[in-house]
């Protein structure tokens, strides 16, 4: 349970070049002996790397569909940005059925667990006098930055689960009512992105999983879409609306929200960590609520996906469109989102932290500070750290060497020749000395 | 006028000094940044970083709306945080009246940007343990302040 991140490398593929650990918005990636790897407690899982390697040795770790054969009623969990994967042609009805083809006994719309969580968030914002803005904590990727990278913003951020979760739970809470045997009931999430297969493993804020596994859109995206476009018919009729489907993209939080918030959609891990920045230093004034995801164009971003995310967000706003709302019936309203709030407050976790002890980490500031001064400050990547600060922390960790800079490197070359040519020219004093030299 | 000393300051061990343009919004917020990811490095509790990341940006602020320019300075010693803001003048000819709640000197065009809406010091004074303001006119103003952890985040690191 321990290593259960999602990303994972290629070996064969990796060619050592430093465009990941470029890229990563913790430092979490060093490449060492030709080979980038990834340090475990620094991950948040938001698949940047996977999508910036050149050479596509970042591999997401998910689940093949076979796995599903290991549960007698195998459930899908569907991510609405899977709705954008198809053309527009084909209905989101449709795409449904073919989960039941392709050997699920149920199929689920996260669409419709994005409803709750919208209406939960407007009770959230009228009764709880939590610090301003609430930070959606639908993206994990986000969560686990904050959590790394960002602490001191802990109790900005909605402790309440995300859809996928609410799903799952009211999924399995009314299969075990209808009499299936637990055991035998396997929930899977249709995955866009790696930080959901990470949380679906080991959820942020409950102790125990909804979720029984992951299967990568880009994984199930041809076979379903061999079964979906022989379908004429379905049997299916879907129970989210346009509200619930909108979150595939980046504002459709925001649009769930009651009209008096003023919130901010932001999506792209860099414009997020400014705003975090602000928010941090107090200078964010007047905002309710940030919808904050970690890809470009919100989870039809997400680096499991097949369709271009500008293209993919566009076939959502045009099924949307076409879509009506779909009100909650008396047993949905019934809940409140206090039936799904986190029992596990959000930790800060210490992967940044130079040492345990206060004295000793203060001295290894000192240290890294000084071997900062010898670095050239060009921060180039060849030592196989993200820039020249890294490397002078890994230094001092004992996890580098100064050696490792290549130009560290050659001034000691250029000066282990220069004392050569001086000591070749320095003979023993029994010897008749060379004055002209 | 009630104008404090500043404290001695020997022993706290200097993590960021930044100089201050006048005027430089665009880099406004650095020194503030800086000085949270050290802490952040060094250990010190999400609630003390909070505190230090308001008031130093406030600090900064002030340093870049009102003075001519100026620098921050951020020290640790045990569990306590101190950060020194001193500008080059103009200073403040009456300080209680600086730290009234809503009072501000700042051009129009500049509360036009949303800035200098007058909360810059008490706010500063409210997230700090200690505050201390030192300024003469046409020399300059020091801000001194002090951020101690709270004792029941002390035990509980790493």
């Amino acid at each position: 349970m321990e290593s259960s991140h999602s990303v994972g490398l290629d070996k064969d593929r990796c060619v050592g070049c430093t465009t990941c650990i470029k890229t990563c918005p913790t430092q979490a990636i060093r490449v060492k002996k030709g080979k980038a790897s990834i340090m475990e407690d620094r991950c948040i899982d938001c698949g940047e790397c996977i999508r910036v390697c050149p050479k596509y040795a970042k591999i997401a770790i998910t689940q093949p569909l076979e796995i599903i054969r290991k549960f007698r009623y195998p459930v899908a969990l569907v991510s609405p940005s899977l709705y954008g994967q198809f053309p527009l042609n084909i209905e989101i009805d449709t795409i449904l059925s073919g989960f039941l083809e392709l050997g699920f006994k149920r199929v689920i719309e996260v669409a419709r667990g994005a409803e709750y969580l919208g209406h939960f968030i407007n009770e959230y914002l009228e009764n709880v006098p939590s610090p301003r803005p609430i930070i959606s904590s639908v993206c994990p990727a986000v969560t686990r930055l904050i959590r790394v990278r960002f602490p001191e913003l802990a109790e900005h951020v909605l402790p309440i689960a995300q859809p996928m979760e609410i799903m799952a739970r009211l999924v399995r809470d009314r299969m075990i009512r209808e009499g299936y045997p637990p055991d035998e009931v396997g929930i899977f999430y249709i995955s866009p992105c790696t930080a959901n297969v990470t949380a679906s493993r080991n959820p942020i804020g409950f102790e125990g999983r909804e979720i029984d596994g992951a299967i990568a859109i880009s994984e199930i995206f041809w076979p379903l879409y061999n079964i979906v476009k022989g379908l004429k018919e379905s049997d299916i009729i879907t129970r989210a609306g346009s509200q619930g489907i909108r979150w595939a993209a980046i504002g459709g939080q925001a649009k769930s929200l009651d009209d008096q918030y003023r919130s901010l959609a932001i999506d792209g891990l860099d414009h997020l960590i400014e705003v975090l920045e602000s928010l941090s230093m107090g200078r964010l004034h007047g905002v309710d609520f940030i919808e904050a995801m970690a890809c470009t164009g919100g989870c039809v971003g997400g680096p499991l996906n097949i369709e271009n995310p500008y293209v993919a967000k566009e076939i959502i706003r045009q099924r949307c469109k076409a879509k009506i709302e779909k009100p909650f019936d008396e047993l949905e309203d019934a809940y409140n989102w206090k039936d799904f709030q986190w029992k596990v407050p959000l930790e800060r976790q210490h992967s940044m932290l130079l040492d345990s002890k206060p004295e000793v980490a203060m001295l290894k500031m000192e240290a890294v500070d000084d071997i900062l001064k010898n670095l050239p400050g060009m921060d180039c990547g060849a030592c196989g750290a993200p820039n020249c600060r890294a490397l002078a922390e890994d230094i001092v960790q004992d996890q580098a060497d100064q050696m490792d800079c290549i130009f560290v490197f050659r001034e000691r070359v250029a000066s282990l020749a220069e004392d050569m040519i001086r000591l070749s020219r320095k003979l023993p004093m029994a010897l008749p000395q060379k004055d002209e030299y | 006028m009630s104008i404090k000393k500043e404290p001695p300051k020997e022993n706290y061990t200097t993590i960021v000094k930044i100089p201050i343009e006048k005027e430089d919004f665009v880099h406004a917020g650095e020194a503030s940044s800086q000085i949270k990811q050290r802490l952040l490095k060094l250990g010190y509790s999400p609630q003390a970083i909070r505190r230090v990341a308001i008031a130093s940006f406030e600090a900064e602020l002030n340093i870049v709306i009102h003075s001519v320019g100026g620098e921050i300075e951020a020290g640790i010693r045990s569990q306590t945080v101190q950060i020194i803001a001193r500008d080059k003048g103009p200073g403040i000819a009456d300080i209680p009246q600086a730290m009234t709640k809503g009072f501000s000197t700042a051009p129009p065009h500049i509360q036009q940007m949303g800035f200098g809406a007058g909360m810059g010091l008490p706010n500063m004074e409210h997230c700090c343990d200690e505050f201390t303001i030192e300024s003469q006119p046409g020399k300059g103003t020091i801000v001194t302040m002090i951020i101690r952890e709270a004792q029941d985040q002390v035990s509980n690191k790493a």
